[in-house]
């Protein structure tokens, strides 16, 4: 396995571990899916690289894509069994709560070879000759470093996961402009800084700007009356000021 | 029960994962690790201990999960081989995997024997 993963959860029991299940995908775990004793499916932390078409697809959510969508609601009212059998067949599907991608669906991958495992392995007894007083909290960290390939991996993958979000509601918000529904283009807006407004991250923090930049624009044309285009114009420089500083 | 049960380097894997085994704080984990490992009969059952399967791109080789349901997991990764190909007296051959090593019991249950495989690795999953 290439990343922290969670589970194999059987399909028979995806109901009672959604809260789980949705936590793990925030902390960036793969969580597997398993049926009659075998893992079919994964659903995977959204990821740039893997996930860009449908991550885009979804937030256009125009009528000539069908993104497949399995909601926390959905997963709540019933076994997904059928959205995991599409999975495991090729179909993916982008699970959602509250609007928000948390992850896709998809068949299981099998990254890692044999030779991988046994570097791997070769590392985890190192671990455990240096450490041999660990805790088992040591020893699922150890774990986890040696399958996701060390710290730096994850914070990246952070970055990717936020910095992807922020640009697909920018698109769904610029294209709800473009089609005249300013109301939603500014709701939109406004959930991505709501949401990564306080993201510590550069690069996201500088997407983040730019949405700023679009809403206040909204505001301004449509002179709001809630709205403080000054201030999140203010904001945006502010933003862009201190990084081109550094 | 099964036998020819080795790590790549040739000793059993109880003794060379030991310490590994009872860092698993999980009383019914270490219990299935060992069962599983010394060739016993391990009984999978959803919502108590959940025994699932991943393959590997390598033929008969791949991820055996050993779960306890808001407790912890154990990720084994085996290799399948012949009876030929060890010193061993169970002359199973566990090719295809995991299909020798899977059975179903009566009361619709899921029964694990492990024979003649290679054990690649061992570590935790926090689930």
């Amino acid at each position: 396995m290439t990343t922290a993963e969670y589970g194999p959860v059987p399909v028979s029991r995806i109901k009672e571990e959604a809260g789980a299940i949705f936590h793990a995908l925030e902390s960036q775990q793969r969580v597997l899916v398993s049926r009659h004793g075998r893992v079919v499916a994964a659903i995977e932390p959204a990821s740039p690289e893997r996930h860009a078409d449908s991550l885009i697809a979804f937030a256009l959510a125009s009528n000539e894509t069908t993104v497949r969508e399995l909601s926390a609601t959905e997963i709540g009212q019933g076994s997904p069994s059928e959205a995991v059998r599409s999975a495991a067949a090729g179909r993916p599907a982008l699970v959602t709560r509250g609007g928000k991608v948390y992850g896709v669906l998809g068949a299981s991958r099998m990254g890692e070879s044999l030779a991988d495992v046994d570097r791997s392995e070769d590392m985890l007894a190192e671990f455990e000759r240096e450490h041999p007083d660990a805790s088992f909290d040591d020893f699922a960290a150890a774990s986890d470093e040696v399958a996701a390939g060390g710290p730096a991996r994850r914070v990246a993958a952070h970055e990717d996961w936020a910095g992807t979000l922020v640009d697909a509601l920018l698109v769904r918000g610029l294209e709800y402009k473009r089609r005249h529904d300013v109301a939603r283009a500014a709701e939109t807006f406004e959930r991505a800084i709501s949401r990564f407004g306080s993201d510590p991250d550069d690069g996201v923090r500088i997407k983040v700007a730019r949405t700023k930049v679009e809403l206040a624009r909204i505001y301004a044309e449509e002179e709001h009356p809630a709205g403080d285009p000054m201030r999140l114009a203010d904001e945006a420089i502010q933003t862009l000021d201190s990084n081109s500083m550094r | 029960m099964g036998s020819g049960i080795i790590t790549t380097h040739g000793v059993d894997p109880l003794v060379a994962w030991q310490t590994r085994v009872h860092w698993f704080r999980d009383a019914a984990i270490t219990a299935a690790i060992t069962t599983l490992l010394s060739g016993s009969v391990l009984v999978s059952e959803d919502g108590v201990l959940e025994v699932s399967w991943l393959p590997m791109a390598e033929p008969d080789s791949g991820y055996l999960f050993l779960r306890r349901p808001g407790g912890l997991t154990a990720e084994i990764v085996l290799r399948a081989v012949g009876s030929s190909d060890l010193v061993t007296h169970d002359r199973r051959d566990s090719r295809p995997a995991p299909d020798r090593w899977q059975s179903l019991a009566p009361d619709g249950s899921t029964r694990w024997e492990l024979f003649n495989c290679v054990t690649h690795r061992l570590r935790a999953l926090r689930s």
